[in-house]
């Protein structure tokens, strides 16, 4: 079989990890006193926005990839009457912009504090649109079992929130190694252990849903069945891998807040399970995205 | 115009800003370049928008041996066709029908533009005078030559062989007629004789039934009576597309009864079936003979009756004891044989279910059927005749029509359409074109071959006769012809065998090496001989084995051409575009070799292909009103002579030249009663004393001597005069080494040709579009599948007695189990390393042997299959395009 | 003025010829791969024992019978509704067209629409489809496809007119159910049809659509 939908398999991961690093970034910074949104390690933390902005300016431009006649590009937001691939357009093209401007104003500390959680409110809800309108076109083709779901939307929302909070949690280890601080002791070591609790807590709802969703299906109208039937047995070992990968994921996360947080010297093991941990979550949400493309059973012929 | 003036033009169209539609033509003209296995020549996909003004509609020809008829046209633009249409010039309705084309006929254009034309003639580059390495034939390179060049080299050639080896030496089976003109002048040929597609049906008239082809069915309103339809072994679905489909499908809408009896669900079962009945093939002459005996042992003339006896003794002879020919044997009558009164065996339904496959129970409701329902038209293809020792069974087709008194009565039938429907339906109410003269040179001087004499024309050769043996008639039967080539010795009669000795094969306008049993046979005699020629349009099997290769034009690139539809339709279809590349007329060639060989070249093609069609065209002749006789159909004026340069007469006729150049078809209609109405054998059932059958006894002949004589005179079998039952040398029985313990052999399957959708015979199997839309299939009854492991789609290796074929399987539950089918026409397509064929053609598996009358026996041979263990093959359409030459 | 142009398509007549198939081919000068026209063979069938000659093999439960289909200019065309770019239009007739002009390829109406209609022209990388021969009909032409059924298994007509004329029949297996898009098609139904969802049979010609 050939699959040609890689560009957006990876494009819909990306602009969800960016949308969720952005948002539980702007959850840190908005819990953390003004005058700590100053320190060193904030500063370093800053670079989470950038990297937001560049995820999702990459994410765009590979989603042209898709298109057979990419010059066109700009006539897809004419439809937004009717077309949720329109909204989301529009909406990743506000999204990259507002992310693109925090950055820079974070980055450079242009204008006020309160311009700048105005900027982060407006590339929240553009994220948080883009997300939604993304599920959405898939939601919207009634002829396709396997996307014609509410599941598609919580899936694509959690994919965002688990791969943003990893993200997050992988920055500020790194920015705790490289100030050479010690994660027992510092400020931040609280907001470290409620990222790790929070993705941990998506993580078991990103099991658990895609669970449900793979239960749906097989009870679902013969096409949903023949979808279910495609996942555990043509695409059986990639459907093992998706679940695999992602609790061995949180594991390693889970290991931070038992053992490693606890012990001083283990800082540049910390980086290393935390790091897996990411690829291994990615590993797993790339996985379930290419699954959700290729494996589905339309109506009809 | 030159090759250049084409290309260029062509080129130049591409360019054309107004609106580039011609950019796959571009690329047609171009190289071999493939890109993902699409052939350059069709990678544009910019379609033309239709504009009254810009382009104009031509008729254009689809002439190939489909049997069936369909009327095309080609809307040209700049002097190229952009697409194609079909008969719209009349309203449509039942009585009468637009004459629609099918699919084959609607891939014209992307057959004759596709890439795998021939352009140029080719020499193959090891050739030389005497043969050359012979064993390069088939692999060696192609060398582009000029036609002065190509021409020079064949009459030197062929001089050189009639010099050394005499005439007898040079083979050219059914070349038409520009060829057979040529090769007559030249002393002539060695021709094959036979009949490739009526199979026993062909010499079934010594019966006094089944021809002449107006006494094959009754007429298309005349069914519309029947209750029932009995289709055995008929599929018009795929082989009769057109106007027999559509006629049985308005039968069945107005509450008409269908049964089908075929080893497969058709296409045709599947959409007119009430109900379908499984039968093995090969074996239907033991399915009739269990349904007389059926009638024979449950009819009671009070109670039950089920036999129409005063039919039989008034119209038959040979049924019973009473009833026997002057002469014959009372005791060889059929009614004995099959109750089995000397021979121990009756021919019960269990007996011949064990043969057929069919249960018992359901020979018995059909037989019955048949016999209690008013009205039945039964209707046979050939396939179950084109089977070796199948001499019997149009006898017992005949007597089961005579027992149930279907014959010559309105809405009742028993007979076959010999392949071709337009054969069937009655007599032509519209004549001309290649049907009408023995010669298609209506003003051409009558030729004859030298070493066929007393056989003209195309259909000369049909039947054999005592003139076979004399020295001076040179004809080897179809069948045998390969295996003959390769010991060097023929059969010529009973008991009496030739030598031959061939050194030139000339193929032209046909695929023999394809096409006739023995493929694997034909490859071998192909590179024993000094010289092989063929003329093509493509680079078709033949070709590929040949020294020399000449490019021939299509009708597309000729002036016209004039053909008949089915009994109410005829054509004259005219030149669409250029001819391509370097591509000349089979007459053109003709006459210049003709020259070349010192022959008189107005002799040899007397006029030109212009004046020739106008010929045919004033020829045409349409039915008098009170169906008397023909007159002329088209009304010739001297102003339409000067106009379109053509010399001839003035005419009156029904429609005007240019009306009818313009249209391309004429259309006559039908009323129900008219005087046109057609029921075969009816003046002889009304009265059968003043219109006896052209037999010794005026009758059908149940018990017929000079059937029986005929066939044993052929030299392979004897005949008994009356429908015995033979098991064929390939097939139920054969696939046991033990029939009585019913122990499998090593071939236990019985494979059967199909004629398919994709393709006319060999005939447009490379047609890009045809080969995308249906796959050269395998087909397997799942259950066979299972038992060797082999699953749907998967490669296997198809084996017989006489050569391995593969194919990737098409496993379904439409065939019936022990039983597999191909699609016939295939192209050969060996590969020098193992062997096998990897393009699917049956005749590779059939031996090149002859029985009973020399007819075609290919729908059964015994074959094994098993997985393919090498390397998968992929479907034509994913492969490159066969490129005759691969040039700068 | 047509409100809703529609085909008509007689199962009951259709043998699966693909004489529609290639003269649409050939109208349109698709490259192989992209057909606007398919034809899809379904069914099923089996074989059993005889009860009385345990070795005589007997056909049970078998159906096969063919679809013709193209884009089915649908009264609710979810390839439309999902185009971004509105390359995807329908028009006040009923017709629903591809602007190629404006198409991004994004082949999400592809995806979307459930008779398959929708077909990438990798060359172009536009989505191409069906147009119902516009240039035959506003010339007065029947579009190829009608034109060239040799079983008369097609027509083409006013919906409304057709319903009438034919009955509401607007899907058979393997055609989706017509609740999706409420395609503009008028179907008699082959003898041995099965209703859209519940079909006990398969596409038996998978590699030949
Ligand atoms: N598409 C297409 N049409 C063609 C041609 C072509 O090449 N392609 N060729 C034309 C020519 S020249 C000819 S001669 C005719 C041939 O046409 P036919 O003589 O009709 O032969 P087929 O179409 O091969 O077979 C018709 C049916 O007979 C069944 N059958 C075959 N053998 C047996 C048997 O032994 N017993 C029983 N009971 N059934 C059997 C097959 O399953 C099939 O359904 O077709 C003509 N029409
Ligand atoms: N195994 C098997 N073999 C069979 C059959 C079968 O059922 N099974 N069927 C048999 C039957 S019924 C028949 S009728 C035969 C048919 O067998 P053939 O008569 O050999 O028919 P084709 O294979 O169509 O070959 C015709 C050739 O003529 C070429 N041609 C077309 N137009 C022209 C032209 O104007 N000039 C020249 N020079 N060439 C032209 C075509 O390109 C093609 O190569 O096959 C028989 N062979
Ligand atoms: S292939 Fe035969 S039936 Fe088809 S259009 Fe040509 S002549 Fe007619
Ligand atoms: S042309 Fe007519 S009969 Fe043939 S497949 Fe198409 S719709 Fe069916
Ligand atoms: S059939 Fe498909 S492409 Fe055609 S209008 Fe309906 S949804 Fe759109
Ligand atoms: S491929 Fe073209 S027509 Fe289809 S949805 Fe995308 S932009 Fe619209
Ligand atoms: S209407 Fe025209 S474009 Fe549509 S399927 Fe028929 S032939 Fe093809
Ligand atoms: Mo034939």
């Amino acid at each position: 079989m050939v699959f040609n939908d890689w560009p957006l398999v990876i494009f819909s991961i990306l602009a969800q990890l960016a949308v969720g690093t952005f948002v539980i970034l702007g959850v840190v910074r908005l819990m953390t006193d003004s005058e700590r949104r100053e320190t060193a390690f904030f500063r370093l933390l800053n670079r989470g926005w950038i990297g937001s902005f560049v995820v999702v300016s990459i994410a765009l431009l590979i989603s042209l990839l898709h298109l057979g006649s990419p010059l066109n590009a700009p006539l897809t937001v004419l439809n937004l009457g009717s077309a949720w691939l329109s909204r989301e357009v529009l909406f990743g093209l506000l999204f990259a912009l507002f992310a693109g401007l925090m950055a820079l104003f974070q980055w450079r500390q242009i204008s006020t504090q309160s311009i700048r959680d105005l900027l982060y409110g407006l590339g929240t809800v553009s994220g948080l649109g883009l997300i939604f309108s993304m599920s959405m076109i898939y939601r919207y083709v009634e002829t396709q079992p396997a996307w014609n779901t509410p599941y598609t939307t919580v899936m694509f929302f959690l994919t965002a929130g688990v791969l943003g909070s990893l993200t997050v949690i992988v920055l500020m280890i790194t920015n705790a190694l490289f100030l050479k601080e010690d994660l027992k002791e510092a400020w931040y070591g609280r907001f470290l252990q409620g990222t790790i609790m929070t993705s941990l807590i998506l993580i078991g709802l990103d099991v658990l849903v895609y669970f449900f969703y793979v239960l749906g299906l097989f009870n679902g109208i013969p096409e949903a069945q023949a979808t279910a039937q495609l996942l555990t047995n043509q695409f059986s070992i990639l459907f093992v891998l998706r679940i695999l990968f992602v609790l061995l994921g949180a594991v390693l996360g889970g290991l931070h807040l038992t053992r490693l947080m606890k012990t001083e010297k283990a800082k540049n093991l910390m980086v290393a399970t935390i790091f897996a941990a990411f690829l291994l979550v990615l590993t797993s949400e790339l996985i379930s995205r290419f699954l959700f493309y290729a494996a589905n059973v339309r109506i009809g012929i | 115009m030159s090759k250049d003036d084409f290309l260029s033009k062509v080129l130049s169209k591409a360019k054309l800003t107004r609106r580039s539609f011609l950019k796959w033509s571009a690329a047609v003209g171009g190289t071999a370049a493939v890109a993902g296995g699409v052939p350059e020549g069709f990678k544009q996909a910019i379609p033309v928008a239709f504009a009254e003004e810009e382009g104009k509609w031509v008729p254009a020809s689809c002439w190939h041996d489909c049997g069936s008829k369909g009327f095309n046209k080609a809307y040209v633009v700049d002097g190229l066709p952009v697409f194609q249409g079909t008969d719209d010039t009349v309203e449509d309705k039942p009585n009468r029908p637009q004459l629609r084309a099918c699919a084959k006929g609607r891939a014209q254009r992307n057959h004759l533009l596709s890439a795998g034309r021939l352009k140029y003639p080719m020499k193959r580059k090891h050739w030389e005078p005497g043969g050359g390495n012979k064993e390069l034939r088939g692999k060696d390179e192609w060398v582009r030559i000029s036609w002065d060049e190509a021409l020079d080299l064949m009459a030197k050639e062929m001089l050189r062989i009639r010099e050394e080896h005499g005439n007898k030496s040079v083979l050219c089976v059914r070349p038409g007629e520009p060829t057979e003109r040529l090769m007559s002048a030249f002393g002539g040929y060695v021709n094959g004789w036979g009949e490739h597609s009526g199979g026993t049906f062909s010499a079934a008239w010594h019966l006094g039934w089944g021809i002449p082809f107006s006494e094959l069915e009754n007429d298309r309103l005349d069914l519309e009576n029947t209750e029932l339809f009995v289709l055995w072994a008929s599929n018009p679905a795929w082989s009769r597309a057109g106007i027999p489909m559509y006629d049985m499908t308005r039968y069945k809408k107005n509450g008409a009864k269908v049964i089908v009896v075929d080893p497969f669900y058709s296409a045709t079962a599947q959409t007119l079936a009430d109900e379908w009945i499984p039968c093995r093939p090969a074996t239907d002459t033991a399915f009739f003979l269990a349904m007389a005996y059926v009638l024979l042992t449950e009819d009671d003339p009070e109670k039950d009756p089920l036999i129409d006896w005063e039919f039989l003794h008034k119209y038959t002879v040979g049924f019973d004891e009473d009833h026997m020919p002057e002469g014959a044997n009372p005791k060889e009558n059929y009614k004995d044989y099959i109750l089995g009164t000397y021979d121990g065996q009756p021919k019960t339904p269990e007996w011949a279910s064990e043969i057929c496959g069919t249960p018992p129970e359901q020979i018995r409701y059909l037989a019955r059927r048949i016999a209690t329902t008013n009205k039945v038209a039964f209707r046979m293809s050939p396939a179950p005749a084109r089977v070796h020792n199948a001499d019997s069974l149009p006898q017992a087709v005949m007597t089961l029509g005579a027992m149930t008194g279907h014959m010559g009565r309105s809405g009742r039938q028993f007979g076959h359409d010999w392949g071709h429907s337009f054969l069937a339906e009655g007599y032509p109410l519209l004549v001309g074109g290649w049907m009408l003269t023995p010669t298609s040179y209506v003003n051409g001087e009558p030729f004859e071959n030298p070493l066929a004499s007393g056989f003209k024309g195309y259909f000369g050769a049909f039947w054999r006769n005592e003139r076979f043996e004399d020295d001076d008639v040179w004809l080897i039967n179809y069948n045998e012809l390969w295996h003959a080539l390769n010991i060097g010795e023929y059969t010529v009669g009973k008991d009496k065998k030739r030598e031959v000795d061939i050194k030139m094969i000339y193929h032209v306008y046909n695929n023999k090496m394809n096409q006739f049993p023995g493929t694997m046979e034909s490859i071998e005699v192909h590179k024993k001989v000094d010289f092989v020629v063929t003329q093509n349009l493509f680079l078709n099997p033949t070709a590929q084995y040949s020294d020399l290769v000449l490019p021939v034009q299509s009708h597309w690139e000729k002036y016209g051409y004039v053909r008949m539809g089915y009994r109410n339709q005829i054509m004259w279809t005219s030149q669409v575009m250029d001819p391509y590349f370097e591509s000349k007329s089979d007459s053109w060639i003709s006459r210049e070799i003709a020259k070349r060989l010192g022959l008189d070249p107005d002799k040899v093609i007397p006029c030109s292909f212009k004046q020739n069609v106008f010929d045919h065209v004033a020829a045409c002749g349409v039915i008098k009103e009170d169906g008397s006789g023909y007159k002329p159909l088209v009304t010739i004026t001297e102003e339409d002579m000067e106009e379109f340069g053509f010399e001839g007469e003035p005419q009156e006729g029904q429609i005007s030249l240019k009306e009818f150049k313009e249209k391309g078809i004429y259309h006559i209609e039908r009323e129900k009663g008219d005087k046109y109405e057609h029921i075969p054998y009816k003046d002889f059932v009304d009265d059968p004393e003043n219109n006896p059958r052209n037999t010794p006894s005026g009758k059908f002949e149940i018990h017929c001597q000079s059937y029986a004589d005929y066939i044993t005179n052929c030299g392979w079998d004897e005949k008994s005069p009356i429908g015995k039952y033979v098991p064929p040398l390939e097939g139920y029985e054969s696939t046991f080494e033990d029939w009585e313990n019913k122990v499998k052999g090593e071939y236990p399957l019985q494979q059967y040709d199909l004629h398919v959708l994709r393709r006319v015979h060999s005939t447009l199997d490379n047609a890009p579009w045809l080969q995308e839309a249906f796959l050269q299939s395998f087909w397997m009854n799942p259950i066979d599948a299972e038992a060797r492991g082999i699953e749907n789609g998967e490669t296997v290796l198809i084996r017989s007695r006489y050569g391995k074929v593969l194919r990737n399987v098409t496993v379904t539950p439409k065939i019936m189990p022990g039983v597999v089918a191909l699609g016939q026409g295939a192209w050969v397509n060996i590969d020098e390393e193992t062997g096998v064929d990897r393009g699917g053609c049956p005749n590779v598996l059939h031996g090149s042997v002859s029985t009973g009358q020399g007819h075609m026996g290919l729908n059964s041979c015994n074959v094994e299959v098993e997985k393919w263990e090498g390397e998968p093959l992929k479907y034509d359409h994913q492969l490159p395009p066969l490129v005759p030459l691969k040039e700068a | 003025m047509v409100k809703q142009y529609a085909f008509y398509f007689d199962a009951s007549a259709c043998i699966g010829c693909k004489t529609c198939q290639i003269a649409c081919k050939d109208k349109k000068n698709n490259t192989p791969g992209v057909n606007f026209r398919r034809v899809v063979e379904y069914g099923d069938g089996g074989w059993v024992p005889h009860p009385v000659h345990k070795e005589l093999l007997m056909p049970s439960n078998f159906f096969a019978y063919y679809v013709s289909s193209a884009c089915m200019h649908c009264e609710e065309p979810i390839c439309v509704e999902v185009c971004p770019t509105g390359a995807m239009h329908k028009r006040e007739d009923g017709v629903v067209l591809v602007d190629e002009s404006k198409c991004v390829g994004c082949r999400l109406c592809e995806q979307a629409c459930p008779y398959g209609a929708p077909q990438f022209n990798e060359e172009s990388g536009v989505m191409t489809k069906c147009d119902l021969c516009i240039d035959f009909l506003e010339a007065g032409l029947q579009p190829a496809c009608v034109a060239s059924c040799p079983q008369r298994a097609l027509d083409i007509g006013e919906l409304e007119e057709l319903k009438k004329k034919y009955g509401d029949v607007n899907a058979i297996e393997p055609l989706p159910d017509g609740q999706y898009t409420k395609p503009a098609i008028v179907i008699t139904p082959h003898p041995d049809s099965q209703k859209s969802g519940e079909g006990t049979g398969k596409i038996l010609n998978p590699m030949e659509v």
